[in-house]
């Protein structure tokens, strides 16, 4: 079976990730990379989506005589988390029911 | 890698530079810490540049009908026609270029024609107004109906200045959108662009 990952799932497993500690593009590509199989061209657009909608902002680092771009949540990032797994949760526990899958 | 984010810019066209120059940091940044030393990594991890910027470039529109139309936005694309119209030798292309830069340049007319109507009413309307308030002493009625019909003037261009804001906006923003599209389209459907002209 392939689930398809919907963009507000990605979205929200990005912000879930920054809710953690800052990373940069391909250290968040390849962290994702090791649960999901996403392509390495899917987070641009999410990440620029996610700073669109203000709910997360950036800052260059310097490393090797380049600059590294890093992505952190903020306050509204958050907010916009802690709505989605409340929402994950109700989602999650209605497949179980269906899929006959007893809780712990 | 030069190479590979050479061609991806010039996918990349009919955006905004400062949209280009992120997107090419973006991928710049990613290619050095994956380590991706040929061409061929990065088409591996990528997918081509054309296929790379189709993605880059249909999220990018989804999001273009969404804002607002800006004369900036509009010039931008302008300038990228014509910039690729001096690269270009392929004909079509350049035809093509010569409509939209027209096009263009017709919109721009339209505009500044309706502005300078409404720079006329508004000085009719001033003068009117301004007659009105000079016979005052003389005949009260006359200057009543003078200021009246002034008043009525600066109404009316306040009315026409929004309906053609709305007009200009609307028509503004999806020459801008078809356009792009047009272009984007054409760029990416294997007319080996980038090898002929860029």
């Amino acid at each position: 079976m392939n689930i398809p990952l919907s963009s507000d799932l990605l979205d929200s497993i990005v912000l879930s990730l920054l809710n953690q500690k800052d990373y940069y593009g391909y250290e968040l590509t390849s962290e994702i990379k090791k649960y999901l199989p996403i392509s390495e061209s899917t987070l641009y657009p999410v990440l620029r989506r996610l700073k669109q909608k203000a709910l997360l902002t950036t800052y260059d680092q310097a490393f090797n005589g380049r600059n590294r771009r890093y992505y952190s949540i903020n306050e509204a990032g958050k907010k916009q988390l802690s709505i989605s797994i409340e929402e994950w949760k109700d989602y999650k526990k209605n497949i179980d029911i269906l899929f006959n899958i007893k809780g712990e | 890698m030069e190479e590979y984010l050479n061609e991806l810019n010039s996918y990349l066209i009919t955006m905004r530079p400062d949209e280009r120059k992120e997107i090419i940091d973006y991928y710049s940044e990613y290619i050095l810490d994956a380590q991706f030393m040929t061409k061929e990594d990065m088409i591996e991890h990528f997918g081509t540049p054309k296929e790379l910027a189709k993605i880059i470039l249909t999220d990018h529109q989804l999001k273009a009908v969404n804002t607002n139309f800006s004369f900036k936005q509009m010039f931008i694309i302008m300038k990228n026609v014509f910039l690729l119209l001096l690269q270009s030798s392929v004909f079509k292309l350049m035809m093509m270029s010569i409509v939209v830069f027209l096009l263009g340049l017709a919109f721009i007319s339209i505009s500044f024609i309706a502005l300078y109507i409404l720079m006329i009413l508004f000085i009719v309307g001033a003068i009117v107004g301004y007659i009105g308030i000079g016979v005052i002493a003389q005949s009260l009625i006359t200057a009543i109906t003078y200021i009246g019909i002034s008043l009525m003037i600066f109404g009316l261009s306040l009315i026409i200045i929004q309906i053609a804001n709305r007009l200009i906006q609307w028509v503004g923003k999806h020459i801008v959108y078809y356009l792009s599209n047009i272009f984007n389209k054409y760029l990416l459907k294997g007319e080996g662009l980038y090898d002929k002209a860029i």
